[in-house]
């Protein structure tokens, strides 16, 4: 038995150092998204506004990780302890205004993950313009061969209860499970519902107090360390075992509960399962 | 010799009833709105130029749920 010592020793010093390497990987993180990612509250400061970033930043630095935001832009460089201010948080602006510029802050910047909270702005039930955001990330990504792990939220409501943000968040869950069946890297939060804000934790109508991002902070802090999963394509491909995609007429998957939906015309000669 | 003659009659006979057990469900006509489970082999055929089913299914398992949208339909089982 003796002679088996030196190498669980070996083993167990490759095994701390394999840990001591995933965890000395610089992580380049970009926040995206508008003014709930750049932090305001209930006034405009870009020197102190820190929205979910800063608090994000503490607990993964708390976790061992070596953590790089990345953006073009710079909020909160005023405020103790002093933090990665760097991100792509633009105040007013719709998924179709970040759509057009998103090429550009990507070649600047080369992030490995994206934090994406956006929609709040659109004001519609569409997520046309999140689906034109991916699109231009493909771009970027089948141009430069640099992959991006992409963590969508289902984003925050308002104080007051807005049920198109709801119906914009459903659209979301769907659009996603699109995009991960064809194949991207994708993640989705339920920042509505994991974030679990309530009426105190908001300093207006639109954006959390610094309580509030807090709370989003967390369910960020959980999504970058859950591992990601990759699409069940068995499940994705169960129904054309049963017929053919042209009588499907929509497809719908819960990947939380691995269950699928979808409604489709009989063949002629039928649906054998 | 007769003996052997006999069991093996009657096991043909016995074999020939189906053994008097196992009978698959009986063929059922969809109703539209209800819910109905099918399971590995069995099959859903139209009645009508077009009908319209909704499928529920959950990863893993063989068994789905089904759902009569328009038109006619069977699900033979």
């Amino acid at each position: 038995m003796r002679h088996k010592q030196p190498l669980l020793l070996l083993l167990l010093t490759w095994s701390l150092l394999g840990v001591s390497i995933l965890l000395a990987e610089t992580l380049r993180i970009m926040p995206l998204g508008d003014s709930i990612t750049s932090g305001i509250t209930d006034h405009v400061d870009s020197k102190t506004d820190t929205g979910y970033r800063a608090p994000l930043y503490s607990q993964l630095k708390g976790a061992g990780y070596t953590v790089n935001f990345v953006g073009t832009l710079k909020t909160g460089t005023s405020v103790e302890p002093v933090f990665d201010t760097d991100n792509e948080g633009h105040p007013n602006w719709t998924s179709f205004q970040l759509a057009e510029h998103i090429f550009d802050y990507l070649s600047s910047t080369q992030p490995d993950i994206i934090l994406l909270h956006v929609g709040t702005n659109d004001r519609i039930k569409s997520v046309d313009g999140v689906e034109d955001l991916l699109n231009e990330i493909d771009h970027y990504e089948n141009s430069s061969g640099h992959q991006i792990h992409i963590i969508i939220a289902k984003i925050i409501n308002r104080r007051d209860y807005d049920p198109i943000i709801t119906i914009f968040n459903k659209n979301l869950e769907d659009l996603v499970a699109k995009r991960r069946q064809a194949g991207d890297i994708l993640s989705l939060v339920d920042m509505e519902s994991n974030a679990a804000l309530l009426e105190s934790d908001y300093a207006n109508n639109t954006h959390p107090t610094n309580a509030g991002y807090a709370k989003m902070a967390s369910v960020w802090f959980n999504a970058i360390e859950t591992p990601y999963e990759p699409f069940n394509t068995s499940l994705g491909a169960f129904p054309t075992t049963l017929v053919d995609s042209n009588y499907i007429i929509y497809t719908r998957i819960n990947e939380t509960e691995q269950t699928i939906e979808f409604e489709t015309e009989i063949p002629d000669n039928g649906i054998k399962f | 010799m007769k003996n052997l003659y006999i069991y093996s009659l009657a096991l043909v006979i016995l074999v020939g009833c189906g053994g008097g057990g196992g009978s698959s469900a009986p063929d059922q006509e969809m109703i539209i709105g209800e819910l109905y489970t099918v399971d590995h082999g069995d099959k859903i055929v139209k009645n009508s130029d077009t009908a319209i089913i909704y499928i529920s299914h959950v990863d893993g398992q063989s068994e789905s749920t089904v759902e009569l949208q328009s038109g006619e339909a069977t699900i033979l089982h």
